[in-house]
This record gives structure tokens, sequence and C-alpha cells, in this order.
């Protein structure tokens, strides 16, 4: 209630102010939804932005310098022009260097300090020594792993040269803290957002109800599905063992859907948004479920970060000259296609372990990201066998039912990678796949399935929001659902709305304990 | 222009069909269900002809049965109190009925917690019953704006509306049975008895748990308010209090003080006040093992006990009896007295 009526004030003064103040309402909005989640995280935030600015105004002097110097200077050689620009790139990269040494450095403190602690205790114990007390406690600032990630992406666009730095230290505040991605994204690029932010906009009813109906889809995801599925997954990872594998596979599923319903309805609900505001936000969706392979799932499943890792790890990674080198050696060793797949496998490595580690300070996060990372690799290596066995069955690629195999077949993976980490740490995780492979019974009854405290009331309007994430997945491979749902007369499309909102306000589980929070936001 | 114009009958639009789905879902629960919407109904039907009040909250829905009240002092009662009833709820009960009512007296029930219990302690029950009980569309907007806070618009809403699907699915199973009011006259009775702890359990428990002693300003407020009315339309107030099991009064600590705010303000307004937790006799006639649905409510037999003394102590203090010595004068004085008493 109290998000709404925020929502609805800042629209009212966004449209009321003059067009110019519109990015400084969006500057205090962010402030105030930052500094509502505690005051003392929001001096985190300041010191990333303060650092940014000063590190891409630095950075930014560097190049300006050396276009005015090599301008000026008709008379200098290619030599010297060359040893020139190679000096101020070095100082550039020392530059950012510095800023994100101390931007990762945060991050990596907050996230990863009380896990690396137990993990030099595990090697002190184990070498007979005194342990060290881990006596700090220590408040992850709410979303540094997006906004550090957003800034760090913008420093590193600066030092390539692709975006000019911001000078206005407001200006790069509001990227910084713009509050419908502060929390779980997306991780947007400065090129795709910073303009939309700072430029005059004007209320449109295209905008208000195609944004409405988008929150409106992201509070039925969130509240109906999301916030009903979680306790019965939360009573599978409590409980598997004495589950059988029809109620843990159940279990498996319903968390699949639950962290999808949670994390793309967060989504819809902050993209609506500022769709109201006519601000794009970069997608972070695009039907995942339907991903033929791990990796496509991977490009269609938080897209935004996954687009990050590739820019800013991956491709420094596979285009650096020692793993081009190593490419090369490869090729002569292992043939052409080992030989090309290996540098891309290193920087996968990275990529996956990176990932893992993104997404929680665990061994079992690391296990996931290290599981992901293998399939991928795997499949990479083995596409000429596949295609060797696919032409030797004489099944065509683009067969609609090999098709849908392997649109199963990766769901299946992926659900089954997602609940590693999820069940209470790595050994539990494992525990629960191996329960969901072994202790295999037919379910004779309704207890065999679901062996906790379920309603059917709910499980009817589970199944419900289920068929309506499918019907709209399978819509939305023709064009926009919203752009359909809005050639419907008022009355009806208002009935479909007011008939969702019914379901919410019923069925729906309102924000409270351990099952309100968005799921995505712990990371 | 034209942009605002869309916006509002678009929300609107939205807006009508969720009322309806909601009027829908709501529907057989204040009309089949809900005892407060079928008092609301009663009380209609009945103006004009009440000229006796009682009102409070649950401790008094369940302690005054109307019927036997006007046997016993042949008048034409009405038990106005409700579960969880706010202060302000009473008022504008109140109101209404002695704006259609020829009343010549009203009780007023005051709990322990009649002046400290909050909105914030004790959340939106009280005005969920208390809306169901309203009639006048206007009042309803009033009392509604003015009771419940936003944050919890959302959460009421929800409350209502699962009340009414359970209702439906009542309905479907053929578990549905109408309200008694028509018999009762707003009284409530509590069917079972659930046996209190006995003597032995007494000292044990002497003072283990403290009352909240925090005045509520609105609560004050809304109570003065009933009493200016009442002094106003020339209506005689008598102030009581409801039996609690004898245990209770043992476990908390505090009583004294809010009997002594509660003495204050029949002094200050010149109406009766008769605390029927002082009442010498209490052991006898609420028994511990059978008088009490719980540790507050009593059981609809001695509801009508109740009903009877509070009757007789009526005609006493008007035929000029010393009513005064049927009482202890503190709560200390009375549990500490009955053990002695009950031990001998």
């Amino acid at each position: 209630m109290n998000f709404i009526l925020f929502v609805l004030a800042l629209t009212v003064l966004y449209y009321l102010v003059p067009k110019k103040a519109q990015w400084m309402v969006l500057l205090l909005a962010s402030a105030g939804f930052y500094c509502a989640a505690g005051l003392r995280a929001a001096i985190y935030i300041v010191i990333t932005a303060a650092s940014t600015y000063a590190a891409t105004l630095a950075m930014g002097r560097v190049t300006q310098y050396q276009k005015q110097y090599l301008a000026a200077g008709g008379e200098l050689t290619k030599e010297q022009k060359a040893e020139f620009k190679k000096r101020n790139t070095l100082r550039k990269r020392w530059i950012m260097v510095a800023a994100l040494v101390l931007n990762f450095g945060f991050l990596c403190v907050f996230k990863y300090f009380h896990f690396a602690l137990a993990q030099v205790n595990h090697v002190i114990a184990a070498l007979g020594g005194a342990q060290i007390e881990d006596t700090f406690q220590l408040i992850v600032p709410l979303g540094i792993s997006f906004y550090t990630f957003q800034t760090m992406g913008y420093l590193v666009d600066v030092y390539w040269g692709k975006v000019e730095p911001q000078k206005n230290f407001a200006k790069l505040l509001l990227f910084v803290s713009f509050f419908p991605q502060i929390t779980q994204g997306p991780i947007s690029s400065y090129s795709q957002l910073a303009d939309q932010l700072y430029a005059p906009h004007s209320f449109t009813y295209e905008n208000y109800a195609w944004g409405c109906q988008r929150m409106f889809w992201g509070f039925f995801k969130k509240l109906a599905l999301a916030n009903v599925l979680a306790p019965w997954v939360q009573a599978v990872f409590d409980n598997y063992a004495e589950y059988g594998a029809p109620a843990v596979l159940m279990g498996i599923f319903f968390y699949s859907m639950q962290i999808y319903a949670d994390f793309s309805g967060y989504m819809d609900i902050m993209c609506g948004l500022c769709q109201v505001l006519d601000i794009r936000l970069t997608e972070n969706f695009e039907r995942p479920y339907f991903s033929k392979s791990i990796a496509e799932y991977w490009r269609r499943w938080h897209i935004s970060l996954g687009a990050w890792f590739k820019n800013y790890i991956y491709y420094p990674i596979a285009i650096s000259k020692w793993n081009k080198k190593i490419g090369k050696w490869s090729q002569k060793k292992l043939g052409r296609t080992f030989g090309r797949a290996l540098p891309a496998s290193i920087a996968l490595v990275a990529v996956w372990l990176t990932t893992g580690l993104w997404h929680g300070a665990s061994w079992g996060y690391i296990a996931w990201g290290g599981v992901n990372g293998l399939f991928i690799i795997f499949s990479l290596w083995m596409e000429p066998v596949y295609g060797a066995v696919r032409d030797k069955l004489g099944v065509r690629e683009n067969d609609r039912w090999f098709r849908v195999f392997q649109v199963v077949r990766t769901f299946i993976l992926v659900s089954f990678i997602k609940v590693l980490p999820e069940a209470g740490g790595l050994r539990r995780g494992l525990g629960l796949w191996k329960q969901a492979l072994t202790a295999w019974t037919l379910p004779h009854s309704w207890g065999d399935l679901f062996p906790y405290d379920i309603s059917r009331g709910n499980l009817a309007v589970v199944c419900l929001g289920l068929l309506m994430l499918l019907a709209v997945s399978l819509l939305q491979r023709s064009g926009p659902v919203r752009e359909r749902f809005n050639r419907v007369p008022m009355l009806p499309r208002a009935a479909v709305l007011a008939a969702m909102l019914f379901l919410m306000l019923c069925f729906g589980v309102p924000a409270s304990g351990n099952v309100g929070g968005f799921m995505y936001a712990q990371f | 222009m034209r942009n605002f114009k869309r916006v509002v009958v678009s929300a609107l639009s939205v807006a009508l069909c969720f009322a309806v789905l909601v009027g829908t879902a709501v529907f057989p629960y204040f009309t089949m269900e809900s005892y407060y919407y079928q008092d609301n109904r009663v009380r209609k039907e009945l103006a004009g002809t009440i000229d006796f009040l009682f009102i409070g909250a649950s401790h008094g829905l369940r302690a005054m049965d109307p019927r036997v009240l006007d046997g016993r002092l042949g008048c034409s009662s009405y038990n106005l109190s409700g579960a969880m009833e706010t202060m302000q709820g009473r008022y504008h009960l109140l109101e209404q009925e002695v704006k259609r009512n020829p009343v010549s007296t009203v009780v007023i029930e005051l709990s322990y917690n009649a002046l400290t219990r909050t909105y914030e302690g004790s959340g939106f029950e009280g005005n969920v019953y208390h809306l169901g009980r309203m009639d006048n569309p206007a009042q309803w907007a009033s009392y509604f704006l003015s009771a419940v806070p936003p944050r919890d618009y959302i959460k009421m809403t929800y409350d209502t509306v699962a009340r009414g699907l359970n209702t439906w699915l009542r309905l479907w199973k053929g578990e549905v049975t109408p309200p008694v009011q028509y018999e009762t006259h707003g009284f409530v009775p509590c069917k079972e008895y659930t046996p209190q702890p006995g003597m032995e359990s007494f000292l044990d428990s002497y003072h283990t748990q403290r009352l909240e002693l925090d005045i509520d300003g609105e609560n004050q407020l809304y109570l003065e308010k009933m009493l200016t009315l009442c002094r106003d339309k020339n209506i005689q107030v008598i102030l009581v209090v409801t039996p609690l099991s004898e245990s209770t009064l043992w476990i908390y600590d505090g009583f004294d003080t809010v009997l002594g705010w509660y003495r204050e303000l029949s002094e200050t307004w010149g109406c009766p006040l008769y605390d029927f937790n002082l009442l010498k006799d209490k052991l006898e006639r609420y028994p511990q093992d059978t008088g009490f649905y719980d540790g507050s409510h009593l059981q609809e037999e001695y509801a009508a006990v109740f009903t009877v003394d509070f009757a007789q102590i009526l005609q006493m203090a008007q035929s000029g009896e010393r009513v005064e010595d049927l009482f202890y004068d503190t709560y200390e004085e009375a549990i500490h007295a009955r053990l002695e008493e009950a031990e001998r």
C-alpha cells in the first residue's frame, strides 16, 4: 500500500514539475526510497557515486588533454604519438583500476567477508591453530551488487571511450541510485538509461495504461503465484529427506515457478512503473523457460546480468592477448574445433565462477555457477558430436518435436541446477537431488504429491496463474500481449484487471515474514 | 485534458468492476451470517420501542441478556455491545439509537481495557464488525476514514472478502445458520464453559502479569462524548464492570488503578458504578468451574445470573437500599478476602 501511494505521489509530482526538473524528482524519490532502507547504507552508495564521478572526470580530463595535445602537436612523429597515447591509456587504466578496487572492495567486504573468514578458519582448524572470532557485524547495503555492477560498467565504458563522463554529480547519482532498479536490477548500461533519465517527458495515456497493466501483471505474479508457492517450496527444502521423489520433484518444479514469478514479477512492476514515467528499462526476461539449451536460457534469464558479464568479463578475457595465444596453441595441438572452444571455455569458467559468487557467498552458489558453466562448456565441446548423432538419427534441428524435447530437457536441467544452493547449503542441495532421483514410488494419493499444508483454493489459483503464465508466454511469440489486450473494449479490459486484482486480494499472500520479500533482493 | 479523462475513466472502470466482484463475494456474509449486519436490521425494526440500552465490548455482549432484564425490570432493553467494539463505534451506535428511541437508561460496560485498548494493539477486527452494523453510507464512510489507517485498507478488504468467500463455501455445503438477534435483542451467549484454574493456583499466579495502563486519549474523548450525549438528553447513565474469572483477577496487576479511573469518572459525571468483580459472594454466584467461557467472558447460564443480579441491584438502589455493602472496596481486598473465606 505504501509503495502504491509512493508511486502515485511520484507520478503526479513528476508530471507537474517543469520538465527540466523531472530528473530531480526522480533523484529525490530514489534518495527517499534508499534512505527508507537505512541511512547508513546510503553512505556507501554515495561513496560509489563519488568515486566513480571523480575517476570518470579524471579519465575524461586525460582524454581531453590527449586530444588537445595531439591536435596542437602537428610535428610529432607517429612513434611519439603512439608513446603519448600509450602513456595516457596507462594513466586512465590506473585511475579505472583504483576505482574498481575501491568499489569491488566494498562489495567483497560486505558480501564475502564472513564466508572468507569461515574458510580461513577451516584451514586454521585443519592445521590445528586458534580460530579467528567472527564478531564483525556487517549489514549489506541494499542493492550493493546491482548498483556496483551498473556503476562499474559505466566506469569501464568511459575508459573504453564508449560514453562521455557525466559532469553533473547529481545526475550521476541518479543513474547509480535510480530506485526501480536498485534492489534487483536490471543492470542498465549508461548509454541505454542515462539519457532517458535526464530527458523531459510528457504524460500520455498509452504509457499510463500499458505501464499500469504491466504492474498489475507483476503484482499478480508476485502475490498470487510466488508468495503462495513460497511456503510449499520451503516445506520441501526443509523436509525433503522425509518426502518421496514425487513430492520433491513437485517442490523443484514449484521452486522454478516461484523464482520466475518472483523475479519477473518484480521486473514487470518496475518496468511498468518506469513506463508510466515514460522511461524504458532494459528487459530482463525473454520467456526463459522456452530455451532450447542452457546457454540460450542464460541469454533469456536475467538478461542484463548476462550482458554485463559478457561485456566486462567474457569478451575482455576471450579477446585478451594471452587467451588468443592459448587459442593458437590449442588449435595446433587439439584441432580446429576444440582449439577454438578452449579460449571460449576459459572465459566461460571465469564468467560462471564470478556469476556463482555474485549470487551468494557460499559453496552452494559457487557449485551452482560451476555446474551451469560445465553444462555450457560441455555443450560447446560436444556440439560436433551432437550434430553427428542428429544426422545419424535423421532428426532435423528445426523439427517441432525435437524443439519441444530440447525445451523440456533444458527446463528439467535448469530446474535441478537452480535448487542446488537453495536447500540450505551444497550438501543439502545434493541430498535433495539424490532424494528426487532415488526415492521413487508412484504417487497414490494427494498426500504423496503434497505432504505439507496446502489449500485446494490456493492450488487452484496457482494452476490458473501458471496457465495464464503459459498462455502469455505463448502469445508473446507473436508480439506484445498488451498490444492485443489494449485493442479489447475498455469494460472487458477493466473486468480482466479487476478479476486479477480480486484474485490477488483473495488468494495472494501479502508481504510478511519470510514470504514477503523479493528473492533476488538477497543477491 | 483528454489524457486525464481517459485515465480517470479507465481507473473508474477497474474500480467499478472490482467493487462488483467484492460486493458479490461479501454479500452472503453480511446478509446471511454476520450477526452484526442482522443486528442492524433488528434495531431498525425495533426503532421507537427501546428505553433501556446496554453498550460495551465483548464482555458486555456475552453478559447481558435483555430478555431476562425485560422480565425483571419491565423495560424494553437492547444489548448494543459488540466484539472488540471501539469507543468511537460505541458513541456512533449510541447516538443513532438515542435519536430514534425513547431511551431513559444507558448502561455503559467498562472492561479493564476499555480506555487503554488501541488500534495498534488490537487491529481492525472491531472496525470490521462495527462497519457491518452501520447502514448510513455517509456515516459509514466517515467512520471508516477516521478509524482505519490507509495502510490497512488492503488487509481489511482481504479480511472481509475472505469472510464472504467462507460464507459462500458454507452455503455450498449447506452449513449457514441464521443469526439469533431477533430473539436475543443483541445478546450473543457463549454456549460452552471452560473450567478456570482453582484457588490452589491463585497465590502462585498472583500478579505475574500486568495490565496495560496507558489511557488512550481517543477512548477517553468518545467515552466523555457518550456521557455528554446522555446528560444533554437527560438519560440516566450507569457504569458497570462484568465479572471476570477469579484466576484472572489474581494474575493481573493493575485492576485497582483501572478501578480508580472508573470511580473518578463515576464521581465526576454523577453516575453509579457497579463492579461485579468486587461482589462479596462472587465465587458462589459465578463459579470458577462452570461460570466462564474463558477468563473474561461469562457462559450463557451465568450471563442470566449476572443479568438478574444487575437488575436486583438496580431495584435495590432505586428503592434507596445500600448496595455498597454488597461489594468490597478494592480488588486487592476482594480477592484476598474471598480466598480466605473459601479456605475457611
